[in-house]
This record gives structure tokens, C-alpha cells and sequence, in this order.
């Protein structure tokens, strides 16, 4: 099993693992991707690659707000997720590195956020998740498809 | 609902309702899909039968609540597996040492009880980060550093009881000797205080480590006889000013006089900053270096250096070290680093160069002098945990990168203490180079340096990679055991290791029939008779559980 079935199975796993009974999680509409979620507070692109840089971009025309990284995370998460998610638990998407979307995704476990898509552009198949973060960030509504590079992910962390 | 081993479905459903009446409904959790967020992201047993997953996870806000929930457990003997930020990556996660436990997760205890500039001390509750206590340090502009790991995200009292270390000055990197005072709530669900904070009025809980009598403090950490629900810690004044020097020696040989002349050097106190040893000819980077080798890529090596680097053996070949007098590339740098006012730093890396000028060729160089604190803008020009700033940078470590283009999964930290000694390294290199070739486990390039962590010995670390692969973990893992059986036969053992090794690991610890071992489980028996705490934990197994699981 590759990283990014794992992003999408891993309950199913473990579930069968425990042998467990699963419990309905509730799931917002937003999820599916059938419309963009007012509750997505932030866009993350990485500066350093153009196709993530474009990712932010299109964001940003759909009005989202958009923040730049360079691969590490430790200030965009002292200086703004860390008090916004102890205020409320507000989704965020992104185009970014592998490592970064590792790091946010464990800084998310604090409030018990986790991932709802996560696609590794290198992985075949990718371009449907990909596609499905566009969705919920609503840059597709704007008609842009994202390119892919396969050194990134296309993810969406929330509640 | 998942259940744990060896309880009904009946009482674990009776245990929830209980735990959801203490902490309240929306801190337990049952779900797969919050259970997930407890597995070991680094597991070497992603996906298959053996990975230690979570039944429930129960979050509660205060030491009563921890007292409260303790007592449940021991009503209905349902496991607990107390974590503080749960990111134990490389050594666990946040997942239990034995499956099916209900995590006590503790991060919603995050108060930051007292900061003490005028004696440099904290007392924090587990949930407090590294980030928290650092955010909370700059805001009040005290002027205290904390001593943190590479990943900043962790908890102080998490990593100081799984004895995590910092790179900061010998006695305060060192996080589980830096702690003084301990509140924990025992498996009965009494509490405790140990040191001075046995005395109901002392105000220097904080301030004096040992109290009177024997001196307990250091069974709670790596085990399962409490949940530390409060912790002191002695901070470091904020330096004036940090030099960070280097020595190069060019000859292979030069590696015992290195170790020596800096153990008298750290032993003393002329230096005690964290030590880093790198072998610029064998292409080894300083640790204090990794993260800006994974961000921007290593430096360029000339083709015949390259081929050098593939011949030589135990990181030592004529070839090689003839061309690194020539191009005056250095066998082995050391780098150091001195905090405190100018003059004195100064004068302590007048003193290190004299020591270390009696051996031949010595080479000296300041990389930095800066008067402190450093513009917190220019913070990602050091690797920030050496100047006690927080940071994530270190997982650039995982970047898919040109140079790193398949970057593993995950890692387990293989962590064997050696002897400090120039011998010890090149014997370790022997030993472990040839295991893991027997192995088959590609660990190692050319010649490895071991970590200057603690004062008197070094850590001999190495990354086992956790892969996307079931056969190739299994490999690793089977592996991964060898190495510290190996390791076991020339005296060597791991400071600190993931569950599914810590059996192996204590194992290895066998002195007098493994007495100590025996002695681990009297303690246990006595203080937790029902065997509901962290089972398993260190390979200290509860009565009922203890046949089973050897
Ligand atoms: C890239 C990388 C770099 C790293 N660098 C370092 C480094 O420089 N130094 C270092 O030390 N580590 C390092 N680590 C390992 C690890 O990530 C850190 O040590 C981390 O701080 C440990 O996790 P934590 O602080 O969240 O502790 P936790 O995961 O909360 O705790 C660790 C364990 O201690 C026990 N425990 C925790 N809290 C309690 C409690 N209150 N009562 C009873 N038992 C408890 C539990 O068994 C738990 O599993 C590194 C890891 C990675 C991936």
C-alpha cells in the first residue's frame, strides 16, 4: 500500500485489524467536494515550485487567503495556525512538499483534525484527489485544473 | 467500538460512560477515524496485524480528571497508555506499547504554571510544548532559554521522561536531568510529589532536586509506574553572547586526540556547548549542519573525492587522506559552541585552541560571534535548537529533494550508548557496518560520528528507514533487533528505543541473570497490582500479562 491509499484506507485498516465495528463519523457536505466549504480558512503553497505557486495564485483569485511557505512550517504555525485553531478548528488546503503536509497534518492532531484528501502527485491516480482539493478550494469553479509536479501533494486538513 | 484485550465489551462500554461523565462526552474518543489520529505515523508495522493501535483515547483537563480516570480504569482493568504530546516519532508515536490500551492523552493540560527568570526554573504541565513554553518566554521577555529537541512540536515532560535531549550546554540538554520536582498520579490514582514538593509549604520544589531520602524520580521515566501530570525544570539564563568555532584535524589518527582533548575540554566546563563531530573528507555533516544539507543540498564533492569515498574502508584509506592534505579538506571537524558573556567565551576558545594545538596540523575557525539575542529574523541562519528557539525545520530530513530523491517514510531512531572514545567510534563503525551488510540494511555510506547528546559517552545514531513496503519493514525490523543483539555483545546498549524493541533492548541489560529487569517487575507488582498502567511499556509487563508477552 503506497502513502497516499494509506491517507484514505488507513481506518479501513484498522479497522480490520480490531476487528472493530465502525462508528458513522459525521461528514460535512464540503467533504465531497461538491462545494467549496466556507469553514476553509487558509490556502498553503510552497514559494519554491511553480506549480504550487500557481496553486496559490488561482486560490487567491477565488478570494481565498493564501499563505507562502519555503518547506518549513514552524511559522506559519507559531505565528497563525497555532492561535487559530485554538480559536476554532477552521479547515486548511494546500499544494505543498510531502514533509510539510507531514508536519501540518501532525500539528492538526491537536485538535483532532486530520486529513480529508491528500494526494501525492507522483502516485498514479493522482490527478482525481488533486482535482478534488481544486474543488474544495474553489479554484476549479474558476476553470483552472492544478498542474502537478511530482514532488508535491495537493491536501486538505480539517475537523 | 474497539475493545481491549482481555475486557468485555460490557465493562469497557461501562468504563466509557464513566471516562465521557469525568472529562466530558467530547473528549473521549472512540471512532476509527479519531483513533487514527493515535497511530504511530512512523510505525515499522504501518498496516499490518502487529501495529499497536488504540481501542479509545480520553483526553482530560486537570490532574483530578487523570486521578478520575485512573480509578475507572482500575475498576474495570481497562490499559491505559499515558501520552503528553504523543509525538514520540522514531520511538513509538502516540501510539501504546500494547495494542487495544485507551491512549490518556494529555495535551489539553497545557497550563504554564510558573516561570521563575530570577532563578531560571519552569513547572509546566505535560500538554505544554516546547512552542508554548518559548511563545510564553518571548511574550513575558523573560530572559530564560529552554533546552529543546530538534522538533519543537514535542513536550517538555514528554520528552524529559522518555529522556529526550536538547543541544543547548551539557546540563541543560540533557532534559531529564535538567527536571527538579515531579507531581505524578500513581496507578492507584493517589498522587505524588517527589523532592521538595513532598513538603506541603516548600517553595523550592523547583529549587532543590532530591528532598530527602531515596530519591524516586528517575523510575518514572522510560516506564509505567505513573502519569507525571506536573514537572520542574531548571532553564538556562539567557546567554550574552554565542561563539560557534571549529577545530579540523587532517589525520585519521587524530580521532583519539579529538575525543580526549574534548572530554577534558566538556568535562571542565571550558566547553559546553553541543559538541559536533563531522568527517568533511568521509562526507559526514555535522548534525547541527543536517537540516541545511536537506534544504539546499550537500556541498559539491570533486569526482575524485567521490571515488575516494567508495574505496576506503572504516571511513580510512591512505588515498584519502593524502587528498585531503592536499586539498586541505579536513578528516575531522569538530564543531563547538560557548555561551555566556564575550569575554568569557572568548577566553574559553583561547583556552580550547591552546588544548587542541598540540596535535599536529590543527586548524581553528570562527564560524560565529554573535551578541545575543540574535534578531529572531536571522534565526534560520543557525540550527535554531542550539540557540534554545524552536523549530520544525528538522524534517526537511523527509523532503523529496534532488539529492534525497526517495526519501523514506519514516525512521526508527537505532540509538546504542558507546564509550566516549576514538577507538569506540571506528569500533562501532566495524561492528555495525558489517552487521548491517550482513543485513542487508543500508545504513551505512561511508563512515558514521556519533552524537555528543550526553556528557561522558556518545550516542552511536542511526535512521533505519520505515518504508511503504511490508516485506522490506519486516526486514528492517528483524535487522534492526540483530543490531542491538550485536550491539549487546560488545556492552553496547540504546538509550531509548521504540515499543517493538524495547523487549529486545532489555534484553540486553541482562546483568546477573537480569536482575534489573526482575527488579522492574517487583516495582511494578507493588505499585500496580492491576497492571492497567502502560503495559508493556519498557518490556515491563504487568503479573497477568507477563508469561504472555516474554
Ligand atoms: C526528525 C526528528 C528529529 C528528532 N530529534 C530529536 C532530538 O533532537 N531529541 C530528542 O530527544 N528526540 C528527537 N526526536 C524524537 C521525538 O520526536 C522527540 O523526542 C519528541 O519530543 C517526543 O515526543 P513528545 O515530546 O510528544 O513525547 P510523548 O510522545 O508525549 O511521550 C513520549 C512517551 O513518554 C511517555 N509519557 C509521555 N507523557 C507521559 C506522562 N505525562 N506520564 C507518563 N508517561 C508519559 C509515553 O510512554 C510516551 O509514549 C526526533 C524525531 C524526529 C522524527
Amino acid at each position: 500500500m503506497d502513502r497516499r491509499e494509506f491517507c484514505v484506507s488507513g481506518a479501513v485498516a484498522v479497522a480490520g485489524i480490531m476487528a472493530a465495528h465502525a462508528q458513522p463519523t459525521p461528514v460535512p457536505a464540503w467533504r465531497s467536494g461538491s462545494a467549496p466549504p466556507d469553514a476553509l480558512y487558509k490556502v498553503i503553497f510552497d514559494v519554491r515550485f511553480a506549480a504550487s505557486q500557481a496553486f496559490g495564485l488561482a486560490a487567491a483569485s477565488v478570494g481565498r487567503v493564501t499563505t507562502g511557505i519555503r518547506g518549513d512550517v514552524t511559522s506559519l504555525w507559531l505565528n497563525d495556525l497555532q492561535r487559530q485553531w485554538a480559536l476554532s478548528r477552521a479547515g486548511i488546503a494546500g499544494m505543498t512538499t510531502m514533509h510539510s503536509f507531514f508536519c501540518l497534518q501532525q500539528l492538526a492532531k491537536d485538535h483532532w483534525m486530520r486529513a480529508i484528501v491528500c494526494a501525492e502527485h507522483r502516485q498514479q491516480g493522482a490527478a482525481a484527489d488533486a482535482q478534488r482539493v481544486a474543488r474544495i478550494v474553489g479554484i476549479q469553479a474558476a476553470g483552472r485544473a492544478p498542474t502537478l509536479d511530482p514532488q508535491l501533494v495537493s491536501w486538505v486538513i480539517a475537523a | 467500538m474497539r475493545t481491549p484485550p482481555e475486557v468485555s465489551q460490557v465493562d469497557f462500554a461501562s468504563a466509557i460512560a464513566e471516562f465521557k461523565r469525568t472529562v466530558g462526552q467530547e473528549w473521549v474518543f472512540t471512532s476509527d477515524a479519531d483513533l487514527d489520529l493515535y497511530r504511530d505515523a512512523y510505525s515499522p508495522f504501518l498496516n499490518e496485524p502487529e501495529e499497536r493501535i488504540a481501542s479509545a483515547a480520553v483526553a482530560p483537563s486537570s490532574t483530578e480528571e487523570v486521578q478520575e480516570v485512573v480509578r475507572i480504569a482500575n475498576r474495570f482493568r481497562v490499559p491505559l497508555y499515558a501520552i503528553s504530546t504523543g509525538r514520540n516519532l522514531g520511538y513509538g508515536g502516540s501510539a501504546p506499547a500494547y495494542s487495544g490500551c485507551v491512549v490518556v492523552d494529555l495535551k489539553r493540560m497545557n497550563r504554564i504554571i510558573e516561570v521563575n527568570e530570577a532563578n531560571a526554573f519552569a513547572l509546566v504541565e505535560p500538554g505544554v510544548s516546547y512552542f508554548d513554553l518559548y511563545r510564553y518566554i518571548q511574550e513575558h521577555r523573560l530572559k530564560v532559554w529552554i533546552g529543546c529537541p530538534d522538533p519543537g512540536w514535542g513536550s517538555v515532560i514528554g520528552n524529559a521522561i522518555d529522556r529526550g535531549g536538547g543541544y543547548t550546554t551539557a546540563n541543560y540538554r540533557n532534559h531529564f536531568d535538567s527536571h527538579c520536582g515531579m507531581e505524578i498520579v500513581l496507578p492507584s490514582g493517589e498522587l505524588l510529589r517527589t523532592g521538595m514538593g513532598a513538603i506541603p509549604k516548600a517553595e523550592t520544589w523547583q529549587q532543590y532536586k532530591s528532598g530527602c531520602g531515596p530519591w524516586i524520580d528517575g523510575i518514572f521515566s522510560q516506564s509505567n509506574y505513573g502519569i507525571v501530570t506536573k514537572m520542574g525544570f531548571w532553564l538556562m539564563p539567557q546567554p550574552e553572547a554565542y561563539l560557534r568555532c571549529t577545530v579540523s584535524l587532517p589525520r585519521y589518527k587524530d580521532l583519539g586526540p579529538l575525543v580526549e582533548t574534548l572530554n577534558y575540554l566538556e568535562n571542565s566546563r571550558i566547553t559546553s556547548g553541543f559538541p559536533d563531530i563531522a568527517s568533511p573528507l568521509n562526507g559526514y555533516p555535522p548534525i547541527g549542519q543536517l537540516q541545511l544539507w536537506n534544504e539546499t543540498g550537500p556541498p559539491a564533492l570533486t569526482d575524485e573525492h567521490l571515488k575516494l569515498l567508495a574505496s576506503a574502508t572504516l571511513g580510512y584509506s591512505a588515498n584519502r587522506e593524502a587528498y585531503g592534505r592536499r586539498t586541505g579538506i579536513a578528516y575531522w571537524e569538530l564543531w563547538l559552541s560557548f555561551h555566556g558573556p564575550m569575554e568569557v567565551v572568548e577566553a574559553q576558545w583561547q583556552a580550547t585552541q591552546r588544548r587542541f594545538a598540540a596535535i599536529e596540523g590543527a586548524k581553528f575557525r570562527v564560524v560565529n560571534r554573535v551578541a545575543l539575542p540574535i534578531d529572531p529574523t536571522k534565526a534560520e541562519d543557525y540550527h535554531e535548537p542550539e540557540l534554545g528557539i524552536p523549530s520544525l525545520r528538522a524534517f526537511s530530513i523527509g523532503a523529496r529533494t534532488p539529492w534525497s530523491p526517495t526519501p523514506s517514510k519514516g525512521h526508527m531512531w537505532f540509538s546504542p550508548i558507546i564509550p566516549r572514545t576514538g577507538a569506540a567510534i571506528i569500533e562501532a563503525n566495524r561492528v555495525f557496518s558489517a552487521a548491517a551488510r550482513d543485513l542487508n540494511m543500508p545504513l551505512f555510506r561511508t563512515f558514521t560520528m556519533p552524537a555528543c547528546f550526553w556528557e561522558r559517552s556518545f550516542i552511536f545514531i542511526l535512521a533505519t528507514p520505515v518504508t511503504e513496503d511490508p516485506a522490506t519493514n519486516k526486514r528492517y525490523r528483524e535487522g534492526f533487533k540483530k543490531l542491538i543483539e550485536v550491539g549487546g555483545q560488545h556492552g553496547w546498549g540504546e538509550y531509548r528505543t521504540a515499543p517493538v524493541f524495547q523487549k529486545t533492548v532489555m534484553d540486553v541489560y541482562s546483568f546477573n541473570n537480569h536482575a534489573l529487569q526482575r527488579f522492574h517487575e517487583t516495582l511494578k507488582d507493588a505499585i500496580d497490582p492491576n497492571g492497567i498502567l502502560s503495559p508493556g511499556r519498557y518490556a515491563i509487563w504487568p503479573k497477568h500479562l507477563r508469561e504472555k508477552q516474554s
